[in-house]
């Protein structure tokens, strides 16, 4: 189960104008409730961001919060666990995308993690999810596999897309170390087996 | 500074010199067009601002100003009466362009450091809409703090969501949010401006957009230097950096605001100038960058864009 989050409460906590979310001191007074919210989950859980209609996120904001939190989850210190997005327009897309190609960008001090980063964002009303930030084509046709399967394992995998064990496995560990898919460890007669999952994302109750 | 009224326009100046005594009155005369050329050419007749001495800005040939005039004309004063110890004087100021810096705020967010003379008693013969009224439009405001910062993008969505389509406006507000930050989280100067305006730009579904941000503070040298600290480099160097998205941080974030807007201009095939201290860059039509060194000293940082722009429909 995923734990749902509502940004106006970040607005409300930090007496900022509605829907506002801009610069990078903002972002760091935002960033331990978020970090707080996270940190309370369950193992296994994913928490989703939710934001207000008409909402505005600078770079520098999305930077010091969603981008931190991600980069933070990837290097694990927060376990398993994930941030998806939801309710966010075409405008903060864009801008979490240049946070995300800035922080890649040459002559900035290289972050492997920020390299890496790629995050979930769901449109409001649950009516379907994209990737935000870097994702292989071959990982994003696996994840989409996921998300329908409601459960995928690498011999599946390998079977639906003509790959050996190896790479099928790879590819869902890797989906799994980016924290865009969970999974559950089953001992069979084979041995340790996993099963992948999309996050359980709630959509707008 | 005391005004004593007078009826003759010469009168006017005479009397508010002799009620300060400055030793010496120098009146510059502004260019016609006051843009990134005319600013240049402003920022070449400051360089000689003495104590002691009243500056009179005449605007008697000014015929346009935008943005990047607009915030050079505060920066003038500024530096005027920073260094002379008394607000800058305008004087010759057209009914029109009085009534238009009036409507831009100019007076007001400026008071403390220019006044203009021979307009008093002036009223408008229709009445002056109030800045909240008109789309397109973001008179100089002042960016001291995080809250100046945030109301200013508040104003801005106000003017520009209905007139720009989304994306655009989206953008150019994330842009103004980055610029204006910068100002006052890096240049120590709490009197910094901002200002935005739209103009038609003879294609129906297009309009020209320019905004022009500026302060009195460190420079980009003297923030990147603290912590990248090669003496050698010429300014030049270092406002090539910041537009790569070097940052002062000690933690290595940061640095986004310019990268940002050089992207939006990229995307719109706009221009990008950006000046601070003895340098300017400038970024049009994605061509290569054309660098300028030794250019008359400006204190702090000004960075001005040009986009055009889809309109709302």
């Amino acid at each position: 189960m995923s734990k749902r989050y509502d940004l106006a409460e970040v607005t409300n906590a930090l007496g900022l104008p509605a829907g506002l979310f801009i610069t990078r001191d903002r972002g760091k007074e935002a960033y331990p409730l978020l970090r707080q919210e996270l940190i309370s989950l369950p193992g296994g859980e994913a928490l989703v961001l939710v934001f207000p209609p008409d909402q505005l996120i600078d770079v520098s904001f999305a930077d010091e919060t969603i981008l931190r939190l991600g980069k933070e989850i990837l290097s694990g210190i927060f376990g398993e666990k994930a941030i998806l997005l939801e309710g966010l327009s075409a405008n903060s897309l864009d801008n979490i995308r240049a946070a995300i190609d800035l922080g890649n960008s040459q002559t900035r001090e290289p972050d492997r993690r920020a390299k890496n980063l790629a995050l979930l964002a769901f449109a409001a009303r649950g009516s379907g999810w994209q990737v935000v930030g870097n994702l292989a084509d071959n990982l994003l046709d696996t994840l989409n596999l996921v998300a329908r399967r409601k459960g995928l394992d690498a011999r599946q995998l390998m079977s639906d897309r003509s790959l050996n064990l190896s790479a099928a496995s790879t590819r869902l560990m890797r989906l799994y170390n980016l924290h865009l898919v969970r999974r559950k460890g089953e001992t069979t007669e084979r041995g340790l087996l996993y099963l992948y999952y999309f996050w359980d994302y709630i959509g707008d109750p | 500074m005391i005004l004593q009224r007078s009826i003759l326009h010469g009168g006017i100046i005479l009397q508010a010199i002799s009620a300060e005594r400055p030793s010496r009155v120098e009146r510059l005369t502004v260019p016609s067009h006051l843009d990134i050329g005319g600013a240049e050419a402003l920022y070449r007749m400051l360089t000689t601002i003495a104590a002691s001495r009243c500056y009179v800005l005449d605007m008697r040939a000014v015929q346009l100003i935008d943005p990047t005039g607009l915030i050079a004309l505060v920066s003038a004063a500024r530096m005027c009466a920073d260094i002379s110890g008394r607000r800058a004087i305008l004087t010759n100021l057209s009914k029109e362009l009085y009534f238009k810096l009036r409507q831009l705020q100019l007076f007001d967010s400026a008071q403390h450091w220019l006044t203009p003379i021979g307009c008093e008693g002036w009223h408008s013969s229709c009445e002056i809409p109030h800045l909240d009224q008109i789309n397109g439009v973001l008179g100089i405001t002042r960016i001291g703090s995080i809250r100046d910062v945030e109301a200013l993008v508040c104003a801005a969505r106000r003017a520009f969501c209905g007139v720009l389509a989304e994306k655009d406006a989206g953008s150019l507000v994330s842009v103004l949010s980055e610029l204006c930050a910068n100002v006052y989280q890096h240049s120590g100067d709490y009197y910094g401006c901002a200002t935005v305006q739209s103009y038609p730009c003879g294609i129906d579904d297009r309009i020209t957009i320019r905004l022009s941000v500026g302060d009195l503070g460190c420079g980009v040298r003297s923030s990147l230097i603290k912590r990248y600290g090669d003496a050698q480099k010429p300014t030049i160097h270092y406002l090539e950096e910041a537009l790569k998205g070097k940052t002062c941080r000690a933690d290595g974030g940061g640095g986004l605001g310019l990268p940002l807007v050089r992207r939006l201009v990229s995307e719109h095939r706009g221009y990008l100038w950006l000046r601070s201290e003895t340098g300017a860059v400038t970024y049009e039509n994605n061509q290569k960058w054309i660098a300028r060194d030794y250019l008359p000293y400006l204190k702090g940082t000004q960075v001005s864009a040009e986009i055009v722009s889809l309109v709302n429909l």
